[in-house]
């Protein structure tokens, strides 16, 4: 590290704190970036599909190479055999993690963040005058810096949170477990993410097929809420998922990680110090996808810190700010896909089959609800049970 | 009889916790987490899910704090690899 004394420092060179460090050293602040690997995105903890290109390259110019395909819409195999076929041009994109990360801290050390890796968050002290100090650990030493402000975008295991005295351990009750698979060759339609969801799959979760076109592989994986007993490991059910869906699959290689899915955190914040993106739980509950979240965050966040540092007001009441515009850009959807989540997940066979059966026929009819006057029964009795199901939440 | 009506559930939830905390005792002694390299995918799920911070991850080295670690399970549970698990009698250093 150059210098003893940063503006801000960001733990974490995900998405989220690349994002972050950068928007904030655009606006002139002095900005220290670490990364606990030695390598930026590697290995990939993601099933990689993510919002839409606008979107993306909304933070930044990003290299083609990143963006593996243009997604054009979705497949869901439901229970019973029926599918649900959602076609919309430009839903997302397939990335590349471990090219877009890179890239996206690279985007951030043109812009004059100072980036370290292979470089540990130890410990966050306290307040101290108008600094916190962090001690850093790496091959040459342990070194304290102190920063007027942290930001903790250290990913689902984050500990800077926990080290400040934030209540942000993970729910194990709303916590996902997956694995993800890199499997040769493209196996299902190469426009569509494709999913296989419910009782005759998983219930608890969903298996996933995400083609990645230009590197000619396929992400198949299969997620779910941390198993109350186990038998077979993660790895060994998705496994056996893809040996009896494809079984000619050639496996590339294994990666997996965990997602919480519990909605946003509820406090996130505290004095000269904030989180972003999966360290705040700011994944989708229903998909757990976390990119677009954690960078619409970061953007959100570099705002709130850039004017607290120059009114020089860092205090807890300020950076509420922040949450208060995260709740409104992404928070609220959340809260929503959590309750359809427990409901989805709540429901019995029969019961799950007749809501893909209107669900199909609202998405057949391009999301109109006149549509589902055909079938007023099940929609109605799928109504009722979902009002009930989020009245017990 | 009523004083001996009261003061039976309270010695059986003694007796009770008496037993579960041996158990522990004997749970601590004996139990201890246990990580495969080979097979760890590098996720660092299970440091996050650890409620003591009992875990830390450098690269591919899991740092496992005993004495911190309270053998509740959820790291088990919650690995993808199913890289941890309990071995029974620990190496004593």
């Amino acid at each position: 590290m150059k210098n003893k004394e940063y503006d801000v420092i960001v733990i974490g060179a995900g998405p989220g704190g690349s994002v972050i460090a950068r928007r904030l050293s655009q606006y002139g602040h002095s900005v220290l970036l670490i990364e606990k690997r030695e390598q930026i995105g590697f290995p990939v903890r993601c099933g990689e599909a993510s919002t839409t290109l606008e979107d993306i390259e909304s933070y930044g110019p990003i290299d083609e190479d990143c963006i593996e395909t243009i997604i054009d819409g979705l497949f869901v195999y439901g229970p019973g055999g029926t599918t649900v076929e959602s076609i919309k041009k430009d839903t997302g994109i397939m990335l590349n993690r471990e090219k877009f990360d890179p890239c996206l801290a690279k985007l951030a050390e043109q812009d004059g963040v100072e980036l370290v890796t292979n470089a540990r968050a130890e410990s966050v002290s306290a307040v101290i005058g108008k600094f916190r100090e962090v001690s850093i650990v790496t091959p040459q030493g342990t070194e304290k810096i102190k920063g007027r402000m942290i930001v903790g975008a250290d990913g689902m295991e984050s500990l800077v949170g926990r080290m400040a005295g934030l209540k942000c351990l993970h729910n194990v009750n709303s916590t996902c477990t997956g694995v993800d698979i890199e499997v040769e060759g493209i196996l299902t339609d190469p426009r569509y993410l494709t999913f296989w969801q419910g009782h005759d799959f998983i219930n608890d979760g969903y298996i996933w097929s995400f083609p990645k076109v230009k590197s000619n592989v396929t992400n198949f994986g299969a997620g779910f809420l941390i198993p109350k007993s186990k038998d077979l490991s993660i790895q060994d059910i998705t496994l056996q998922w893809l040996y009896k869906l494809f079984p000619e699959a050639k496996v590339n290689k294994i990666t997996g990680g965990l997602i919480s899915v519990s909605g946003n955190l509820k406090e996130y914040v505290t004095d000269r110090l904030i989180l972003v993106g999966d360290a705040a739980h700011h994944t989708n509950p229903l998909t757990g996808g976390g990119i677009a979240a954690a960078m619409r965050a970061a953007k959100e966040g570099a705002e709130v810190i850039h004017n607290g540092l120059i009114k020089d007001d860092l205090s807890k009441n300020f950076l509420k700010n922040y949450e208060e515009r995260c709740s409104i850009v992404f928070g609220k959807k959340h809260q929503l896909l959590l309750k359809f989540r427990k409901f989805l997940l709540g429901q019995k066979r029969e019961d799950q089959i007749e809501f893909y059966k209107v669900i199909k026929t609202f998405v057949k009819s391009n999301f109109s609800y006149l549509a589902l006057i055909k079938c007023p029964i099940i929609t109605l009795k799928c109504l009722y049970r979902y009002l009930r199901s989020s009245s017990k939440i | 009889m009523a004083n001996k009506r009261l003061i039976l559930p309270f010695y059986e939830i003694f007796l009770y916790y008496q037993t579960q905390t041996q158990d522990n005792l004997y749970f601590l002694k004996v139990k201890k987490l246990s990580h495969d390299r080979k097979n760890c995918l590098e996720c660092a799920g299970c440091v996050g899910v650890c409620p003591t911070m009992a875990l830390d991850m450098f690269g591919l080295d899991l740092q496992i704090n005993h004495d911190k670690c309270n053998r509740c399970g959820i790291c088990v549970r919650a690995c993808p690899a199913g890289v941890l698990n309990w071995i029974e009698k620990p190496d004593e250093k």
